[in-house]
């Protein structure tokens, strides 16, 4: 059981009925993928790719056609593998009549956690997410960025193994995106497993140890970011040289403007470098540095996604 | 089956209410007991108290059934519009707990609700020297009871569809609670096959919330047998129980998108 992974996600399929139930929407088409306890994974992928579905699935808010969901080896629908688990829905809505701090009480017991513990974790986690100051006022008087804070603070609040966030960024400044951002690698340390939904590239590229790019319900590329990136070349190598002459700058294409000291820089082909760097060598000039060009992340998604690639 | 979750749910739910000012109602109440109280000092010789105690009785019956009907019929289907229900049922709690829960959330505006304008009555007939009678106890007990079975019924409506159809529900089974007897009469009479069948189908399907009304017992302070009263309370627990259960397995069958 403890060697099980922390999430074990196999063919889900999922189809809703819309418009008067007279069509039908897939949610999830066979969609696959596993986290490792340990692991902060980022599930990446446009609004309406299954992330949100999927997470649905694993916290038993819904249930699947096919497939099968696992959380640390059982089944979600047991209220005790949902014990090990903390969740931020995507929005979230809270008891707004409640204050941060009640809400915080109730969502503890509901965990099962003693009184003691309640007032010991709520006060530590408020003041963590920058709450403290708003412990006793009613959520209905929250913005939207505490909102997003309580949230973390409530999916935390019984020390759970997996925290599993749902576009945890949503709604937030940048300061508060930094915040969260800072909330998860401290998490990480403790030796919690991350799973958070997003479709922000550069909070993926940050601090994801692997990342799930996810489309129309089913699994793309999964894999560590160096991975994801080591397939993303773009067949362009930038060669950068020093001393050749005018005319052969002008016979190539090379980029503007000239780097500093006599350097320029060229773009060739990959598969032509090895001929591009005679005619530098034959042109009297040197090489200073061949550098193949990579693709960045956002340039893998959108690759995949826009282009339909699978 | 966790105990302190489903407490910390009903709890949640009486605080809801209180503090959305479900409980001002109360004041229409009071209202209504001083302005009769008033009134009919004005027009009653000698049976003022007695009018007092009925109209009292028949008030805290309305209240408490159109308080645990519209309270009732948003218990779970607002949260699952407002989405308040995803966090909660992502917590280590089962489905029915959740249902318990919101069903002992309801009993308790219910029954603070109904225990406040009791006391309210029994200082009306303090303030004008009206004798209190025991029966007034049955007849209370007697709301409790059809807002226990009305709750469940509304708790059931609510776990899966909208607050309108729910009132709706509410409002039939309240209406033909109190008609079926009658209607089983009228049915007997008609020509029709169809309607002999339905006539009998509600008699002896739908609760006969008719059971649960002492108002007899309450004017003329007439006692009512010990056995009768176990004899209702089983007949509204099964009530309760069916509904509950119906509501149980709709709920935990049910996706939340």
């Amino acid at each position: 059981m403890t060697n099980s992974p922390a999430v074990q996600v196999e063919g889900l399929r999922k189809q809703f009925m819309v418009g008067m139930g007279v069509r039908k929407r897939l949610g999830l088409d066979g969609m696959s993928f596993t986290v490792q306890a340990g692991e902060i994974y980022g599930f990446l992928g446009p609004n309406g790719a299954g992330k949100t579905t999927s997470i649905k699935v694993l916290t038993s808010l819904l249930r699947p056609d096919k497939g099968e969901a696992l959380l640390f080896g059982a089944p979600p629908w047991s209220p005790a593998s949902r014990k090990r688990i903390g969740f931020l829905p995507e929005s979230p809505v809270f008891y707004d009549h409640l204050t941060g701090q009640e809400l915080l009480s109730f969502c503890g017991t509901l965990c099962g956690m003693s009184r003691a513990s309640i007032k010991a974790r709520s006060k530590e986690l408020l003041e963590s997410v920058g709450l403290a100051h708003a412990a006793n006022l009613q959520i209905r008087r929250y913005s939207k960025g505490m909102t997003q804070r309580l949230g973390i603070a409530q999916a935390l609040l019984h020390d759970p193994e997996l925290v599993i966030l749902d576009e945890p960024m949503s709604g937030l400044d940048p300061m508060g995106r930094s915040d969260v951002r800072d909330i998860i690698l401290e998490l990480s340390k403790e030796g919690k497993t991350i799973f958070f939904s997003t479709h922000i590239i550069p909070d993926v590229e940050a601090i994801c140890t692997r990342v799930g790019i996810v489309n129309r319900g089913k699994m793309l590329r999964e894999g560590t970011v160096a991975e994801l990136l080591s397939e993303g070349s773009t067949g362009i190598s930038e060669v950068v040289v020093h001393g050749v002459p005018e005319g052969f700058r002008r016979e190539q294409a090379h980029l503007d403007p000239p780097l500093l000291d006599g350097r320029v820089a060229f773009e060739t082909p990959t598969a032509s470098t090895g001929a591009f760097l005679q005619a530098v060598l034959a042109a009297g000039g040197t090489v200073v540095s061949v550098t193949p060009k990579q693709a960045s992340l956002e340039d893998l998604v959108v690759r995949l996604i826009d282009r339909g690639e699978d | 089956m966790k105990l302190r979750s489903i407490w910390a749910i009903a709890w949640q739910t009486l605080t809801e209410a209180r503090r959305n000012k479900v409980f001002y109602s109360l004041f229409l109440f009071a209202l209504v007991v001083v302005l009769n109280s008033y009134i009919f000092t004005e027009v009653t010789i000698t049976t003022m108290d007695r009018v007092l105690k009925d109209t009292g009785m028949a008030a805290i019956n309305v209240f408490a059934i159109l308080l645990t009907i519209f309270t009732g019929v948003g218990v779970i289907n607002r949260e699952i519009d407002r989405k308040s229900v995803f966090s909660i049922i992502a917590k280590p709690i089962a489905r029915f707990e959740f249902i318990l829960g919101k069903y002992l959330g309801l009993l308790l505006i219910a029954l603070a609700t109904s225990g406040a304008m009791f006391l309210g009555l029994l200082i009306a007939l303090k303030v004008y020297r009206a004798p209190f009678h025991p029966a007034m106890l049955v007849g209370l007990y007697g709301v409790l009871l059809e807002v226990l079975v009305l709750g469940a019924f509304a708790v059931l409506c609510s776990s899966f569809t909208s607050a309108f159809v729910s009132a709706f529900m509410c409002i039939a089974i309240f209406v033909s609670g109190h008609l079926s007897s009658e209607l089983l009469v009228s049915a007997k009479k008609s020509a029709s096959e169809l309607s002999r069948a339905m006539g009998k189908i509600i008699y002896y399907v739908m609760p006969n919330l008719e059971r649960f009304n002492f108002k007899y017992n309450v004017t003329y302070d007439v006692p009512v047998p010990a056995e009768t009263l176990i004899t209702l309370t089983a007949y509204a627990g099964a009530y309760v129980l069916a509904f509950l259960v119906a509501a149980a397995v709709i709920f935990s069958n049910r996706d939340f998108r």
